[in-house]
């Protein structure tokens, strides 16, 4: 693991090595739904500085395993533990980007606004942003290369802009953990190799990342682990290990189709057109 | 002209009137903002018309009816916030029954009264010229703590209405800053009472957030926009009372209201002249 970059936060872990023990362990992990199991006894280990990326059909419980893991959820059995690598660093563990539909664009903030949103947590109630906090703001404007949109209301900007300022966003949390939910889906291919190459940073900085995606080939390319999800965990690992014909048919069942080498999925009336 | 302007204010009482109308019309606006972006005016409004029974306990018992609209204001705040956190109906439901009951509680308490009919106006449309410098201290004290809590907590209530996921993983308790915002709108609707009256505050809390909200795109600053258009509707409506002889709450309203619909159409991006001419460049 090499030393901590520019975002590693106060205290952070610089340069030591990295544990055996995992950053985030799931055992048995069940969530409900209304009355149906959206995670069905999910245990996961994900080691520090890991590369997740989270695969499954529509409904998998995707989205509800990174609710749960930031406790937007009650988990209803099972535990998650977070183990910082650095049992002194100040709480700020995970950080969360959530699908970019679930926020109201035409609210009258600047992409300097949302950034620094990401430092709320560290500042606490009623305490103003100090300069530090301006500073890693700014910092993690450069890390996006948005710097130049910094005034800019975020109504303005293109569904990619947007979803880098909520990248941003994270990055100003100085997080240990990093979940990204459909990071790929409704933007441009520039976009998304803007965001993989951020991914390759943040390996390098030791930050642990889970990515949704429907993206089997970003996924197999790209990625340390895959996480294959149906509600239960149908399977984890290496890429190779993990993408099989029979994992993928328990995974997304009728939706696959093998031809000659490679799969298809039939995910039709997906929404992934941008607003 | 000058005399024009301060002929109204050499009387007492368009003296205190003035300055409550100005403390609502800031009070209002400023926390109408929030009401605007979280889209809770249908809230603010039904808050108004609940506290009528309070109003009217306190009137039947020869109370400060600011206190008693204060005191029921915030038992309907409270009981908001407890049914809309798990309601066996949908919110909006359970709000307009409840404020339609208690509307008419109001109004039946009210009519014991033989006055009934000018007490149930003064009440609903407001009565600024009656306003004493008693009650202009009360309204002062509430508005001042009402604009002190927006201040110091305007990171959380930004945080709170524009992402509340990211308010619950940071631990911001986005429920808890709810209900602080039904508690400050309750204080915003009691300052209001004696102004534009329960049936008119909904209007001072929406229209000069919402003018504000087609002039600029940053919170702070369409918080200070809002302010001078609430004050200065506000002011501008009691010269219109004064010299047209009609009632104040009514005619500082439609002066905002007016005011929202020059910006409706001029304003620079959201206007509708803007929106037509992006629309023509972009075909």
């Amino acid at each position: 693991m090499s030393a901590g970059g520019p975002h590693q936060g106060d205290g952070g872990p610089a340069g030591r090595p990295h544990h055996a023990a995992a950053c985030l362990d799931l055992r048995d992990v069940t969530v409900l739904y209304g009355h149906r199991l959206a995670l069905d006894h999910v245990t996961l280990a994900v080691p520090h500085g890991g590369q997740v990326a989270v695969v499954g059909p529509n409904g998998a419980g995707k989205s509800t395993l990174f609710k749960a893991l930031v406790g937007l959820l009650p988990v209803r059995g099972g535990s998650i533990e977070l183990r910082d690598r650095d049992p002194q660093a100040r709480a700020q563990p995970i950080a969360y980007v959530p699908q970019r539909e679930e926020i109201d664009w035409s609210f009258p903030v600047t992409v300097q606004d949302v950034v620094m949103m990401g430092r709320y947590g560290r500042l606490g109630w009623l305490r103003r942003p100090q300069a530090a906090d301006r500073e890693v703001v700014a910092r993690s404007l450069e890390e996006l290369a948005i710097a130049d949109l910094a005034a800019r209301p975020v109504g303005d900007l293109s569904g990619g802009q947007q979803q880098r300022v909520f990248l941003a966003r994270a990055l100003a949390q100085e997080p240990h953990v990093l979940l990204l939910d459909e990071p790929f889906t409704g933007v441009d291919v520039g976009a998304r190799e803007a965001l993989l190459d951020l991914l390759d940073r943040l390996r390098d900085r030791g930050i642990t990342v889970l990515v949704s995606t429907h993206d089997m080939e970003a996924a197999s390319r790209r990625f340390d682990l895959v996480a294959l999800l149906n509600h239960r965990l149908v399977a984890y690992g290496r890429p190779a290990e993990v993408f099989t014909k029979e994992h993928i048919s328990a995974a997304f069942g009728g939706q696959a189709l093998f031809l000659e080498g490679m799969v298809v999925i039939d995910q039709c009336c997906e929404g992934d057109e941008p607003r | 002209m000058i005399h024009w302007l301060t002929q109204p204010f050499t009387l007492e009482f368009m003296q205190r009137a003035l300055i409550a109308s100005l403390i609502v019309g800031v009070v209002c606006s400023v926390l109408g903002c929030f009401v605007v972006l979280r889209a809770m005016a249908f809230l603010g409004d039904a808050l108004a018309h609940a506290i009528l029974p309070g109003v009217a306990i306190a009137y039947l018992l020869g109370a400060n009816l600011l206190a008693g609209a204060l005191i029921a204001a915030l038992v309907v705040a409270v009981g908001i916030g407890l049914f809309s956190r798990r309601g066996a109906v949908k919110e909006d439901t359970a709000i307009g029954i409840l404020f339609a009951a208690a509307l008419a509680l109001g109004v039946v308490l009210i009519s014991t009264v033989r006055s009934y009919a000018v007490d149930l106006t003064h009440i609903l449309f407001g009565n600024v010229l009656g306003v004493s410098t008693g009650d202009l201290w009360l309204t002062g004290i509430l508005a001042a703590a009402v604009l002190a809590t927006v201040f110091l907590l305007y990171k959380e209530f930004l945080l709170a209405s524009f992402d509340p996921v990211l308010a619950h993983t940071l631990g911001r308790r986005p429920e808890l800053l709810r209900f602080v915002m039904l508690i400050l709108l309750a204080l915003t609707v009691v300052v209001s009472l004696q102004t534009v009256g329960v049936g008119l505050v909904a209007a001072m809390l929406v229209t000069p957030a919402a003018t504000a909200y087609l002039l600029t795109r940053r919170l702070s600053r369409m918080m200070a926009l809002a302010a001078a258009i609430g004050a200065a509707s506000s002011v501008a409506g009691l010269y219109f009372s004064y010299y047209l002889n009609v009632a104040s709450g009514a005619a500082v309203v439609l002066t905002a209201t007016v005011v929202f619909m020059v910006a409706f159409v001029v304003a620079p991006q959201r206007g509708l002249l803007a929106r037509r001419a992006a629309a023509r460049r972009a075909v």
